[in-house]
């Protein structure tokens, strides 16, 4: 750098004054300028050392963990395809003024970027808020698209839980006005298409409806002002039991004991088209119309999942609440089943691996004129699903591959450079994967260890024998039969 | 939202008192509070229109620019695949410290992350500091990598020129100690056979030597101090003619004449 060359210009100006036998005075005042520019040379070496880490929350992928991760993609992009969507991509950060309003109290986990004199930027925190961004700005009324992207959230990570600040997310979204539950039904079949090609054990979807909730409260006498904390309340159901819910209900929340009660006869209850049926005719919820357009709805979704062939992993559960604000009707969320073995009662849910729901209001947020798209769409929580098939990876012991070559061109004898690079160079040209070592005369041992440590399966060998009978010799690395061609 | 939900419920309490035939001082003060709170509320709802556009040098990606990307990303990875280069990724954010002192001058255009408590935070500038990040901090010796992902610059972008503030890398490297230019060589080949798939139409690669550039301005007597400034001026000649790179030699970066004169006879060649 600059600084380099001038302590090496300096140390050339001493070394010629030196030589000329020069002021001892000059030379004194030269050396002690050239000790202070090493020395300050020295500070600044320091400030170019690397800090050896990532950010809190963020990791590197290796290339193991990359083949993990396009193994998942693979199978999620195939199922997205299939079902006919588009892909699109949006900028890492959007305008802070995109994303202020949409998270309600998440909005603090939302990573700024600094002043820097122009537009105030924001980290995406999810990909829907920037996709109902999208449809607005290209005034778009329908698509059926996903997208696949990394979103920033500053919360306190739990490594060991696969809890990041930086992860991906895969989202599948249908946005457009069409008749009911048709596009809702299409989700949570993409939902158990994806879980089942990931083979990633039992799992079940739990389903609710934000109207059906909302219809629940207010049957229960919970006040409008209460719907939502209520809501935020029911939603732990699935972590802790229902007398902790309960008294953070009346406790924290403001609710009368008996609205409470009331609550607690509707939320534990989970099951099929039986319980819809059941509701439809209880007699406080009919009353609710609210409650009568969600459980209608659930029942149109019902028939068509069992047309569908999945209700067998559906559960209609009232419990479920799902964090986010914009959700206007209905609600999923996707949990793998862990049975350790055959002695397990219920079946243990380690955590969810896809939730989504209808969000009919969001891009009319973002219209100037108000104008609605109704969307309903799934995220799928590809980091959980990376952490199991990574468990799974080591513990079956399978040695997964970190490239795809198919032959490495070796020469067993000296300065046979030449012939390897001609001959991997017609491989190349031929669309054939193939590598060499970058040595000028390797031994051939080396080579063949070098197959066996990257998997690579076949050896095209030529040597002098070879040159000379214009031929190759091409080894199965595993079995070591070799074929001259 | 919650203030919805509280402006129904104040508009209930008015409808209420109304109906009761409620003390009409009461009325009136029910009545001016629910107004105050629609007024609120409507502040609030004009807070969430906002400007339909992407930050400034940036842009989405629709549907059938996606179906371009996705070919020229499938030309070029089964290249890179082809030579058995493995495939790393890292955070779109390093600490402030990794990237400082690494880009000279440019080091203006790098993005900050607000201080927000925490560890101070940049996003990445281009793909190759993250990578010497991880080899370092994975002691690796040697590797053959590709790695494909955005960076971010905060220049002046000319979007008709296709320059943005958030923009696509490509990058594959070949780390280690081997023996010489064979590595050197096989980049060259993979540009080579990437820009012959894409079917760009005909291209050169033009290739030389920070020692022989370094040697040459040696030889022509430009001092050691200048060496990296009057690299910069060569290196506009395929931009500009000569006279203008000699004058800003002379003139600008204070070359003697007979010093350009003599870079001249050199950097001008190509063979």
């Amino acid at each position: 750098m600059a600084e380099e060359a001038a302590v090496r210009a300096q140390a050339d100006t001493v070394r010629r004054l030196k030589q000329d036998k020069a002021d001892p005075d000059e030379i004194a005042k030269e050396v002690a300028k050239l000790l202070e520019m090493k020395a300050q040379l020295g500070e600044d070496e320091g400030k170019h050392k690397f800090v050896l880490k990532t950010p809190k929350g963020t990791r590197d992928y290796g290339p193991k963990q990359m083949a993990i991760r396009e193994r998942a993609f693979n199978a999620i992009i195939s199922c997205f395809k299939r079902h006919g969507a588009e892909v699109i991509d949006t900028p890492v950060f959007e305008l802070k003024e995109t994303l202020t309003g949409k998270y309600g109290e998440d909005s603090k986990l939302i990573y700024d970027l600094k002043d820097q004199g122009g537009e105030l930027l924001s980290l995406r925190y999810d990909l829907t808020v920037p996709f109902a961004r999208y449809l607005a700005m290209n005034k778009i009324t329908n698509i059926k698209r996903y997208h696949i992207a990394k979103v920033y959230r500053r919360d306190n990570p739990a490594m060991t839980r696969g809890r990041y600040r930086e992860f991906y997310q895969c989202d599948f979204d249908i946005a457009g006005q069409f008749d009911p539950m048709i596009p809702d039904a299409e989700c949570l079949k993409i939902v158990h298409e994806i879980l089942s090609d990931l083979q990633l054990g039992d799992f079940l979807i739990k389903v609710n409806d934000r109207r059906i909730l909302n219809g629940v409260f207010a049957v229960c006498g919970v006040p409008e002002s209460k719907f939502i904390p209520a809501c935020s309340t029911v939603d732990k159901l699935d972590k802790v039991p229902w007398e902790e819910v309960r008294s953070e209900m009346v406790g924290e929340k403001g609710l009368s004991p008996e609205a409470a009660d009331r609550i607690g006869e509707y939320v534990q209850l989970h099951g099929g088209l039986e319980l819809i049926e059941r509701l439809l005719q209880d007699p406080k919820l009919s009353q609710n119309k609210l409650a009568k357009e969600g459980l209608g709805d659930m029942k149109l979704l019902f028939e068509y999942l069992t047309l569908f062939g999945i209700t067998g992993k559906i559960s209609f559960d009232l419990s479920l609440a799902r964090g986010l604000d914009y959700y206007t009707g209905v609600i999923f969320e996707a949990v793998l089943l862990q049975q350790e073995n055959e002695h397990v009662e219920e079946p243990v849910s380690v955590g969810s691996v896809a939730g989504g729901g209808r969000y009919d209001g969001l891009v009319g947020m973002f219209d100037p004129k108000g104008r609605k798209v109704p969307c309903v769409g799934v995220s799928i929580g590809i980091e959980r699903i990376f952490s199991i098939l990574e468990q799974r990876l080591e513990a079956s012991g399978e040695k997964l591959r970190t490239t795809e070559t198919q032959v490495l061109v070796a020469t067993p004898q000296k300065n046979l450079l030449p012939a390897r690079l001609k001959l991997i160079s017609e491989l190349w040209d031929a669309g054939i994967k193939a590598e060499m070592l970058y040595k000028k005369d390797p031994k051939l041992l080396k080579q063949l260890q070098y197959c066996e440590d990257t998997g690579i399966p076949l050896a095209a060998i030529v040597g002098e024998q070879e040159l000379a009978d214009g031929v190759v010799k091409l080894r199965d690395v595993a079995t070591r039969e070799e074929v001259r061609m | 939202m919650a203030e919805e939900a509280a402006v129904r419920a104040q508009a209930d309490t008015v409808r209420r008192l109304k109906q009761d035939k409620a003390d009409p001082d009461e009325i009136a003060k029910e009545v001016a509070k629910l107004l105050e709170m629609k007024a609120q509320l409507g502040e609030d709802e004009g807070k969430h229109k906002f400007v339909l556009k992407t930050p400034k040098g940036t842009r989405d990606y629709g549907p059938k620019q996606m179906a371009i990307r996705e070919r020229a990303f499938n030309a070029i990875i089964s290249c890179f695949k082809r030579h058995g280069a493995e495939v790393i990724d890292t955070p779109v954010f390093e600490l402030k410290e990794t990237l400082t002192g690494k880009y000279g001058e440019d080091s203006k255009l790098i993005y900050d992350l607000k201080d927000q408590g925490g560890e101070l935070l940049s996003l990445r500038y281009d793909l190759t500091v993250p990578f010497a990040r991880y080899l370092a901090m994975n002691k690796i010796t040697n590797i053959k990598r590709y790695h494909i992902a955005k960076v971010y610059r905060r220049d002046n972008p000319a979007m008709t020129r296709g320059r943005y503030r958030e923009f696509y890398q490509c990058d594959f490297d070949i780390a280690g100690q081997f023996d010489p230019m064979i590595p050197d060589a096989e980049c060259l080949k993979i540009v080579h056979e990437i820009l012959s798939d894409l079917q760009l139409g005909d291209f050169v690669i033009k290739v030389n030597d920070r020692r022989i550039l370094d040697g040459m301005f040696a030889v022509c007597g430009v001092p050691d101090s200048k060496f990296r400034t009057i690299c910069s001026s060569v290196d506009k000649l395929d931009k500009v003619p000569w006279e203008e790179v000699r004058s800003e030699m002379v003139g600008e970066k204070g070359l003697s004449p007979e010093a350009a004169d003599r870079i001249g006879e050199y950097v001008q060649l190509h063979g």
